[in-house]
């Protein structure tokens, strides 16, 4: 018996535990042709499609190994030379800058890289580039919320949306990536006035994710919330006919359009430092930014296309033209320690 | 030659045991030494915005499910004990159902209620003002929290005072009836005095269990301290995690050295052979009243999250997860399993083996692994993390390490918590086992281990097989360290409970929750029997 389950524990240990056999046991399986191995924060349907497809068009298998990015960082640090990962896939610049300057990652330019991707949202020296635009937008109720009366971040933090503001935690790195970006326009004493009024604004104490608050918008709990805008997509084209519903009875506001812009983040990917399979890699990188895959992506999960082109997607066309900030994404590395320290001060949980 | 031998491997077993000591002694050991190093700028920071609401949250959270328990458990242990009336022994059996309803498994099946009530939340805002408003959603969640950590924590309580109404006060109750007590005065002037040593220990369970809680407080947008310390460790300040669970640390203790205290100041002696309490027979009207009263804490603690988990593993069915489900719950087994193996090797090396050497030194380790159920799971956690990332770090071929590490680190830490739950009920097993029978075939030739396997085990074999079925149970359904050490892209169906729920998906987390419940029952059987075997 105890022979059993041992054999049963080491079976796990080798087959079902760790990232690293579970790649080599995959590449076992797919001997034929080359193959590449994800490392990615991202976890939707469409990603799996994406991967499916390439796997069509190349031959190239893609393994996804799938956890948090941090967790992921960690693992190809600990990993060093043996780490099997090709492709680091993140939901926040931020955390890729940082892996680049740990020296985790590789550099890489091409034609294409560059072409499609804008300067201002990839890495300078090309580490890592962009494949998916994230707007963090603010939904307001239709019936309660007057057209104009909110059109900045700045805005939700006059005394009049007391008792009336929802936002998730400040655990969330959407969250963490939007109060950097007011550290880096306004500074970090006008931000924590921000975050502080936010915080004296919300109808609750911050609870589930950004569907959470776009849903309790819509039951009336609170009539303005920060969201990134897909998840707003995601709701107004759900099969669940109260999602739609709840989509529907919001308005979606792209703030500071006549200022500095929307504060918009990025999906990104880059080259591991110690990855076997460059040219695969690189190859996996363009093909993110095809016209396919950004189609894909601006029809199913509703981020934007990183050439900002919305002819491709009804539903974008429908929200319309906004301005990017490109003025503080730069910076949001390394205002985002400024960023946590504040969310503490002020209590924003 | 032979005694040398035998003297060779009693020293092999001290050594072994000396082992055991010191794994369950390792995280407090790091977590010792990591926080005494410097913390700088974000211990300051944490002192200066978080530390009190922490206290505070912990202090108000644990009253309170603490209060909720034993004014749910004590009662009920009462009726069922000195009342005789229609369904009583049935309700007596039904009553320890929420333990096999793990807390975060009940939240799962309550966090959506919260939306469900935003039309009174909307109605507070029109007709009291945006301040009750406000107020009102900040008390909500602490309803629903410490509501549902005391329905199904209370079962502690009433497992323990049941134990002691039923057998101890038998002899005083029935005097005080006979001296004209009624019913009410019996219970607050004899029965509760009396009871005072098995309320506090079954409150001291309540208590260490709702600290460890992460699940549950975390569902609901509580921060003490457990889900504080993980924070921390989440954002890589380790040694103000380490500073965090020491604080946990100091709780906890304190709550075991009162009890400890009180049991000891007063004898309350062990009164065998008074006879068992004679049951009242209730009349109609009180009758139902008693099965009301003991109905209501099992309906909100474990039927009402089952009827709910069951109509979302209906509407779920055909979903798109059911290969997550199986792959976790084969991990949940394979883990479970696997480390029950190791923990019945350490209870029988530190049990079995030491009742067959007679040696003091293994019974001083046995004690110190005793301790390990007493650490906070969140200072396990982190003070295993911390050795693991050490390891992998300062040892050559550190990646390599840092994958299988994060198994080890896992098994390790379920290793330190729950040995204690694989040696009681073995060492409670032996002393019902004479020590006559092992000198009996010590005398007809029998070595030392041969008599250890041949006459005391197969007599303890029903106490072992219980001790593991706990154990496996416990694992299980552990959710607060499993969080933190669980390896990369893996999870159990506690885990992915957790997550679903977490991500506003309870359909999707309905059915590995009933897996679990499931599980959970299985293991109630051993727990009821070992329960009525200890009593005897």
């Amino acid at each position: 018996m105890l022979a059993y389950f041992l054999s049963l524990l080491m079976r796990i240990i080798r087959n079902k535990w760790i990232g690293l056999f579970v790649v080599l046991g995959a590449t076992q399986l797919a001997a034929l042709g080359a193959e590449l191995n994800v490392y990615s924060h991202r976890h939707y349907g469409t990603d799996q499609k994406v991967n499916a497809l390439f796997t069509e068009k190349t031959g190239i298998v893609v393994n996804v190994v799938n956890a948090e990015v941090d967790q992921l960082v960690e693992r190809l640090r600990s990993e060093g030379e043996s780490s099997p990962a090709d492709v680091l896939v993140a939901v926040n610049a931020s955390r890729l800058q940082r892996a680049a300057a740990e020296g985790l990652l590789q550099k890489v330019e091409t034609p294409t890289l560059k072409e499609r991707t804008p300067t201002a949202m990839r890495s300078p020296e090309g580490y890592w580039y962009p494949f998916t635009m994230r707007a963090r937008v603010i939904v307001a109720a239709k019936d309660r919320v007057k057209e104009g009366e909110i059109t900045s971040y700045e805005d939700l933090a006059k005394p009049e949306w007391r008792g009336r503001l929802l936002s998730r935690s400040s655990t969330s790195s959407y969250n963490q990536a939007l109060l950097a970006s007011i550290v880096a326009a306004n500074g970090e004493e006008a931000a924590t006035k921000w975050a502080e009024s936010i915080v004296n604004n919300m109808a609750r104490p911050p609870q589930g994710g950004d569907r959470d608050q776009i849903k309790a918008v819509a039951s009336g709990l609170a009539d303005v919330a920060i969201t990134n805008s897909y998840y707003l997509g995601l709701l107004l084209n759900s099969k669940d006919a109260d999602e739609r519903a709840a989509g529907e009875s919001v308005r979606i506001i792209f703030p500071n359009t006549d200022g500095r812009g929307t504060h918009t983040n990025v999906s990104c990917a880059g080259i591991a430092k110690h990855s076997k399979n460059v040219a695969e890699a690189t190859q996996y990188l363009e093909f993110l930014l095809s016209d396919e895959v950004q189609k894909l992506y601006a029809n199913e999960t509703f981020e934007h296309p990183v050439s900002m082109d919305l002819s491709i997607s009804e539903q974008l066309q429908k929200w319309g033209e906004f301005k990017v900030d490109e003025e503080t994404f730069p910076q949001l590395g390394e205002s985002t320690p400024a960023a946590i320290r504040i969310f503490d001060k002020v209590g924003w949980k | 030659m032979e005694i040398k031998s035998r003297l060779f491997s009693g020293f092999l077993f001290k050594l072994l045991a000396a082992g055991l000591a010191l794994a369950v002694l390792i995280p407090l050991g790091v977590v010792f030494l990591r926080a005494s190093q410097p913390a700088g700028e974000a211990w300051a920071a944490i002192v200066e915005y978080r530390l009190w609401g922490y206290i505070w949250q912990t202090l108000l959270l644990v009253s309170l499910v603490t209060v909720i328990a034993l004014a749910v458990g004590v009662p009920t242990a009462w009726v069922i004990s000195a009342y005789d009336f229609r369904g009583r022994a049935l309700l007596d059996w039904l009553l320890l159902l929420p333990m096999a309803m793990p807390g975060f498994v009940a939240a799962a099946a309550y966090v959506d209620l919260i939306g469900a009530l935003t039309p009174f939340f909307i109605w507070v805002r029109q007709e009291w003002g945006i301040d009750a408003f406000l107020r009102v959603q900040l008390i909500v969640p602490w309803i629903f929290a410490t509501g549902i950590l005391g329905m199904t924590l209370f079962p502690y309580v009433y497992l323990s005072c049941r134990a002691i109404f039923a057998r101890q006060s038998a002899g005083a109750i029935e005097a005080a009836r006979l001296l004209g007590e009624g019913g009410a005065g019996v219970f607050f002037r004899v029965a509760l005095p009396m009871a005072r040593p098995a309320i506090v220990a079954g409150g001291s369970l309540v208590v260490m269990e709702t600290m460890n809680d992460y699940g549950v407080v975390s569902l609901f947008g509580l921060m003490p301290l457990t889900p504080g310390v993980f924070r921390a460790w989440g954002e890589g300040e380790v040694v103000v995690a380490m500073r965090l669970a020491l604080f946990l640390m100091i709780f906890l203790s304190a709550v075991l050295v009162a009890e400890r205290w009180q049991r000891g100041r007063r004898g309350f002696g062990d009164s065998n052979g008074e006879g068992k309490l004679g049951r009242t027979r209730l009349g109609r009207g009180k009758s139902l009243l008693a099965v009301t009263f003991c109905t209501i804490p099992l309906i909100l603690g474990f039927f009402l999250p089952v009827w709910r988990l069951l109509r979302w593993c209906w509407d779920s069915r055909g979903s798109a997860e059911l290969a997550g489900h199986s792959q976790a719950a084969w991990n949940s087994f394979a883990l479970a399993g696997g480390t029950v193996c190791l923990l019945l090797c350490g209870a029988v090396a530190l049990v079995a083996v030491q009742r067959a050497y007679g040696s003091r030194s293994i019974l001083v380790a046995q004690k110190i692994c005793l301790l390990g159920y007493g650490l906070p799971s969140a200072l396990v956690a982190v003070g295993v993390g911390a050795l693991v990332v050490f390891l992998a770090e300062n040892f050559p071929g550190g990646g390599m390490l840092a994958l299988s590490a994060s198994v080890f680190g896992l098994v390790l830490a379920y290793f330190v918590r729950f040995l204690a739950v694989a040696i009681q009920p073995l060492a409670a097993g032996y002393d019902r086992v004479p020590g006559c029978l092992r000198e009996a075939a010590r005398t007809l030739g029998s070595g030392r281990l041969g008599a250890m396997w041949r006459v005391d085990l197969p007599l303890v074999r029903t106490t072992l097989l219980a001790g593991a079925t706990l154990c496996f149970v416990d694992i299980f359904k552990e959710l607060t360290l499993t969080l933190v050490l669980r390896p990369f892209d893996f999870e159990t169906l506690a885990t992915r409970i957790y997550r679903f729920t977490d991500e506003g998906r309870v359909a999707d987390a309905a059915v590995p929750a009933m897996a679990l419940v499931v599980l959970c029952l299985i293991g109630l059987f051993p727990l009821s029997t070992l329960m009525k075997r200890l009593e005897r």
